[in-house]
């Protein structure tokens, strides 16, 4: 196993436990942490799938601004401890469902070990093509996630406002 | 690099998620559980983007991102207004509108 090889099942195998830490661990604030370790190692599979723009993107907006959100939220309301009644038994069911549906894909992906009629890659991903696309053949969808962001600032305002 | 493994990791973050969203209680790990599965989509943009050679997948990823800061912060604000008027945020007692 070369050193590529290595750095992609590591980042993986990370990612996926901290994961499962996400949402097995009782305190909000350790929730938001392993959220935060989660993220990092996933930005990691990005640098090693060839995208080290968005790698870059995911630490500085997830990492850095999605989470400080969280943790505000966290640190804002009283954090007490969610107790209340269990879970009814339907929910199991379907979850389990769930699992056992997706759990046999992932065995059948990895058992299958195809080669698709994919066409080889002929460009190459560096940031210059990337920023060529977006800022030519995408601008508009661009421009409309701008939009969509100062909305979302706007409702956040109105929402969270003092009400006198 | 093997395309199969990066869609069952990007699966397994995925189904983590939906396990989350459903098992939890808590409103905030309901919310980080659907910033998991907004990132397993994302991992199977990434991968397969480097595997056909297109940057498109690469260009939806981003959007993806913008859409997850918009909702973050319709969640903080919605966090906010409901936190003045109920004094909890277990989603057993979000009952008013008998959900």
């Amino acid at each position: 196993m070369d050193l590529y090889s290595f750095f992609i099942y590591l980042f993986s195998f990370m990612s996926i436990v901290f994961a499962i830490f996400v949402i097995a661990v009782k305190n909000a604030v350790h929730s938001a942490i392993f959220l935060i370790f989660t993220i990092l190692s996933i930005a990691g599979i990005f640098f090693m799938l060839n995208a080290e723009f968005l790698g870059a993107v995911q630490i500085l907006v997830y990492a850095g601004g999605i989470m400080v959100i969280y943790l505000f939220i966290i640190f804002l309301i009283k954090l007490e401890e969610v107790g209340g009644k269990r879970r009814n038994a339907f929910l199991y069911i379907v979850s389990s469902l769930i699992l056992l549906l997706v759990a046999g894909e992932i065995v059948y992906l990895l058992i299958k070990r195809a080669s698709y009629p994919f066409p080889a890659p002929t460009k190459v991903l560096d940031l210059k093509t990337f920023s060529d696309v977006l800022l030519k053949n995408y601008v508009i969808p661009f421009e409309l996630a701008s939009l969509l962001l100062i909305g979302a600032m706007i409702a956040t305002i109105y929402l969270a406002r003092k009400r006198t | 690099m093997n395309i199969n493994f990066m869609i069952a990791v990007g699966s397994i973050l995925f189904l983590i998620g939906i396990l989350g969203v459903l098992l939890r209680r808590n409103l905030i790990i309901i919310l980080m559980s659907i910033e998991l599965m907004l990132n397993g989509v994302n991992l199977n943009f990434i991968a397969f983007a480097d595997y056909l050679g297109d940057v498109k997948g690469q260009i939806f990823a981003l959007f993806v991102i913008a859409v997850a800061v918009a909702e973050a912060a319709v969640a903080f604000g919605l966090i906010i207004a409901f936190m003045r008027n109920k004094d909890t945020f277990n989603i057993d007692d979000m009952t008013l509108m008998k959900g």
